[in-house]
């Protein structure tokens, strides 16, 4: 496949991509001086003068790249990420809220990472108690769940309260790379929910098996997973018996979630696992169960693998998953698939083999494979990420400083329509690999302007049906120079000066010279639509 | 805009399902498909499209003067200066159904014991199927397009697939989407077949609805031509009552300017946007069926559109697939019947004439019912044709049978006998007047008989 970034010609550009590369040069200097690498992630600001521990208006722009003589043709291409503290947030938090941004500026880039990579650390018990007092079916077992939707029918709610319980930790968790995490996880396991039981059982998967499992070994990861009542139904594993096999899990236990289709199998393989995988199932409660009347419990050999002629025959299943964890074909490609999620669509083959070799190292252990992603030097360098229309929407949420009133059952509504028209709702990609993640596919003129109306909606000040903080950062900017007030807010917004085309962009929609002082009357016509374009900025489509 | 967030009513949620059952079989009480999206699109922007239709029939009329035709359709096609597009000798939709629809179950071999004998609970009974040509006939859930097929309007095409015989739903979308057939050659393919045509075209170069997917992001077979894609005409567009002012798109449009990745795709946006509000948006609960609706109204406004492609998802069937009266398979074909029979009759009310439908999968599935009460991934499948040089009341294609030695000759699948880039070529080019071998660069096509010749 080409790049996505290669998808439009554009003969007016064509040093972009190097330039950018060339940008990020400066970057991976910094990185290297925030020590970062070091085991004890001792933290020294990483960002440029002038940015390491404020975010005001009157911060210095970052340092101009190093002219290589192919950077005069255009300036305006997106910014590098030159301050790598946030390049971290946006990447492995929901994108940088302001809270966010003083908290990684006080502890450095490595310390913040060891915080998110030990999210028992964090302070996380409030929203949990926030979240069980408002759902409480998050915390209720498969059983209680069925037999409360037996008893009323309670089908539509189900799908959005775990919808909810999402945007709410998404927005609000402080830890935000275990969320990620869990959402990687989700994807890769992909399990789609529309209504009972499908719903009851994703609810309790990511409770049991998503949540205790996103920083710990990818081995047990997988044998839950193959428990799970929600993959047991979704791929059907749970109606396949002795003579009577069905291929749909075991296929895409190989092709999605181990070795990947390049993972040298052969149909005959397939065949292999389903057979030995026979009689994994789940009762009518939504609980697993074996039976060992529908397991054919012949010999069986694949992948370099074979039946132990002895033993639990239940046990053979989990030791061949165990097997396959621990296969570098898998580690190879589910590090392949965190490296495209949280660096680059097309990432060097240096960086996945590093994060492979920390998953053969550690026994698939997922903390040292992410920490080896984040610490190698293509993370610092890593191009501009397309984000997928949930990251833009949690990022542009978080940025506004919006909280979603998960009490109120229309703004839950609201928010999963929001999401909806966005083209991502969550738990609801239709197969079983997951929500794509790459810019090939999300980026289209129908994407931009799903964003844009998301924007609009963020900032229209009439719009009381959504809370935010855009009023207030207005009002910190009355008094000022229209210069001064379009950083002051970009940095409100977005963390970083205003970018060149924006500045032009601004300067003609407002026509107000540089050091004109707009009154309240100007400010208030202008302000949310200066807001808009920032937030719709090709920087914020970027992660 | 303080009525935004309240157009929610409780008829905005999603349909009480009939069962409750897996996604890829649940059944609504109001249709069989419960597709890749939600079932319910919220209102939550009644007003959205009316402000910047307004604003840019303004722009448009101080542009390029007075529409001289009246009505939306000529709005619409006066804010794409599509004046400047030659007329297209024809237009192509695609349908695929996604997951790997069966061929057995739609397109049924009649008096077949070995067929009887692979499927002992999931047969289509040949008394209960609708006729072809004594061969074959359609699932009874089928009645439109059997009707269509009577009339000479429709062609099934048998054992049609890919020369990849790749069982896995994702390698075979792609390759089909790519024009590829796994060979080391045109694997390398990067962007669609589709796309690949459209970008031959000098003419087309630059219109901003040329290539659309309609129900969701642009389909495979459509990236690499920067095409559109609408999700539904409903949510498409900017919120006019947001107070989108012209100055504000002019300034959306400068900070786009010169970001290599995404200056085009915002410079199409806002022309798309501008001419999509002009048109009606289907009131549809259902993402599928809103979007066959939304493409007959964008074939009707006739804004320079080419090609189309649309998904019906939900065909992975590896369990309970039933029989003629019941099951998934019989739900599934019913809202086929229902989407492709009832935008062809849209077409026919709209009198439009010019558009080639074909629909296909990405394979079909295996002759033997698995445990289940359904199919695990097989090779052959059913295709369709429909379109004004369709050669209608004929089966298409070749069939090799289904007896043992034939089955196990194919490792229990349909051995295909016409290769898909024949199909899709021949339909490029009889209903485009397009080249084959621009779309499918690495093959060497075979006429199917399927299109007359023009």
């Amino acid at each position: 496949m080409v790049a996505g970034m290669d998808v439009v010609a554009d003969p007016k550009s064509p040093a972009v991509l190097d330039r950018r590369h060339a940008l990020f040069g400066v970057a991976a200097t910094l990185f290297a001086a925030a020590g970062c690498s070091s085991a004890t992630g001792e933290a020294t600001t990483a960002a440029p003068a002038g940015a390491g521990t404020t975010t005001s208006p009157s911060d210095a722009p970052p340092p101009a790249a190093e002219d290589n003589g192919t950077s005069t043709a255009q300036t305006n291409v997106l910014p590098a990420p030159a301050d790598i503290e946030l390049h971290m947030l946006r990447r492995l938090s929901y994108g940088p809220a302001a809270e966010d941004v003083d908290h990684i500026r006080l502890l450095g880039a490595g310390k913040w990472l060891s915080e998110q990579l030990s999210p028992d650390s964090l302070n996380t018990a409030e929203l949990e108690a926030r979240l069980s007092d408002t759902f409480p079916e998050l915390d209720q077992t498969a059983p209680e769940l069925i037999a409360e939707y037996r008893a009323d029918g309670n089908g539509p709610q189900l799908f959005s309260l775990l919808t909810a319980a999402q945007f709410a930790r998404h927005t609000t968790s402080p830890a935000q790379l275990f969320e990620r995490l869990v959402e990687f996880w989700g994807d890769h396991f992909n399990t789609p929910q529309i209504t009972p039981p499908a719903t009851i059982a994703r609810i309790v998967m990511d409770r049991e098996v998503f949540r205790p499992n996103a920083l710990g070994r990818f081995d047990d990861l997988l044998v839950a997973v193959a428990q799970s009542p929600s993959m047991l139904r979704y791929l059907d594993n749970g109606s396949s018996s002795v003579g009577a096999i069905n291929e749909n899990y075991a296929r895409e236990l190989l092709e999605l979630h181990t070795v990947g289709v390049d993972g040298g199998y052969t149909e005959d393989d397939i065949v292999e696992v389903a057979r030995l995988l026979t009689g994994w199932g789940f009762t009518r409660e939504l609980e697993f169960r074996f039976t060992p009347a529908r397991h054919d419990a012949g010999p069986v050999s694949m992948l370099g693998w074979e039946r132990p002629a002895s033993g639990d025959v239940f046990e053979h299943g989990i030791d061949f998953l165990r097997h396959l964890a621990f296969l570098p074909a898998t580690a190879r490609f589910v590090c392949h698939k965190l490296a495209v999620r949280f660096v680059a669509d097309d990432p060097d083959d240096a960086l996945v083999e590093a994060m492979a070799a920390a998953w053969i190292d550690n026994n698939s252990e997922i903390e040292p494979v992410v920490r080896t992603m984040v610490e190698h030097p293509s993370f610092a360098v890593a191009p501009p990420k397309f984000n997928r229309p949930w990251d833009y929407y949690v990022q542009t949420l978080r940025s506004v400083g919006n909280n979603l009133d998960i009490n109120n059952q229309r703004s839950v509504r609201d928010a999963i329509g929001a999401a909806q028209d966005l083209g991502q709702l969550p738990f609801r990609w239709p197969s079983p690999d997951g929500y794509p993640d790459r810019e090939s596919h999300w980026l289209d003129a129908g994407a931009l302007l799903a964003r844009w109306d998301l924007a609009l909606d963020l900032t229209n000040p009439d719009n009381e049906a959504i809370d935010t903080d855009v009023e207030g950062r207005i009002q910190a900017v009355r008094g000022l120079t229209a210069a001064e007030m379009y950083d002051g807010l970009s940095h409100r917004f977005r963390f970083e000066p205003v970018d060149n085309p924006t500045l032009i962009a601004l300067n003609e929609l407002t026509r107000w010279a540089p050091d004109h002082r707009p009154d309240n009357e100007e400010l208030d016509e202008f302000a949310p639509h200066i807001i808009f374009l920032l937030i719709t900025s090709p920087s914020a489509l970027y992660r | 805009m303080s009525s935004l967030h309240t157009s929610f009513s409780s008829s905005s949620l999603p349909p009480r399902p009939s069962i409750a059952e897996s996604e890829t079989t649940v059944t609504f009480t109001t249709s069989p498909f419960p597709t890749s999206h939600l079932s319910y699109v919220p209102s939550r922007r009644l007003s959205r499209r009316t402000a910047l239709a307004s604003a840019a029939a303004l722009g448009a009329a101080g542009a390029i003067g007075a529409p001289l035709l009246s009505g939306p359709r000529a709005a619409a096609r006066s804010l794409l200066q599509t004046d400047t597009v030659p007329t297209p000798s024809g237009r192509l939709l695609v349908v695929f159904l996604r997951g790997a629809a069966d061929h057995l179950s739609m397109t049924v071999p009649l008096d077949d014991p070995d067929y009887l004998d692979a499927r002992p609970n999931i047969a289509i009974a040949s008394a209960d199927a609708l006729d072809l040509d004594g061969r074959f006939g359609f699932h009874p859930a089928m009645p439109r397009l059997h009707e269509r097929y009577r009339s000479g309007l429709l062609a099934p095409i048998i054992a049609v697939g890919n020369p990849a015989a790749d069982r896995s739903h994702f390698v075979s979308q792609s390759l089909l989407e790519r024009g590829s057939d796994g060979s080391d050659d045109s694997n390398n393919l990067g962007d669609g077949w589709l796309a690949r045509h459209l970008n031959s075209l000098q003419s087309a170069h630059d219109h901003p609805m040329r290539g659309i997917t309609v129900g969701s992001n642009v389909d495979a077979s459509l990236i690499g031509c920067g095409a559109l894609g609408i999700g539904s005409l409903r949510s498409f567009g900017l919120s006019g009552a947001n107070g989108v002012t012209d100055a504000l798109v002019k300034a959306l449009s400068r900070t786009h300017t010169d970001v290599h990745a995404v200056e085009a795709y915002a410079e199409q946006a806002i022309a798309a946007a501008r001419a999509v509000a002009e048109l009606p948006a289907s009131n549809e609960r259902n993402r599928t069926v809103a979007a066959f609706d939304d493409i007959a109204t964008l074939l009707d406004a006739d804004l320079g559109t080419q090609v189309i492609t649309t998904n019906i998802d939900g065909w992975d069937t590896h369990t309970r697939m039933g029989n003629s009266q019941e099951g998934d398979m019989r739900d599934m074909l019913a809202g086929l019947d229902d989407l492709v029979g009832g935008i062809a009759d849209r077409f026919d009310a709209l009198g439009i004439d010019d558009v080639t439908t074909v629909v296909v999968t990405e394979f079909g599935r295996r002759v033997n019912e698995n445990g289940s009460g359904g199919c695990d991934h097989g090779w052959g499948s059913a295709a369709l044709a429909m379109g004004p040089a369709v050669r209608g009341g004929t089966v298409h294609g070749d069939w090799m049978g289904l007896t043992p030695d034939v089955v196990a000759d194919s490792r229990g699948d349909i051995p295909i006998t016409t290769d898909y880039r024949d199909l899709l070529g021949d339909a490029l080019e009889h209903a485009l007047g397009g080249d084959p071998r621009v779309a499918f660069p690495d093959h060497v096509s075979t006429a199917t008989g399927v299109f007359r010749a023009t």
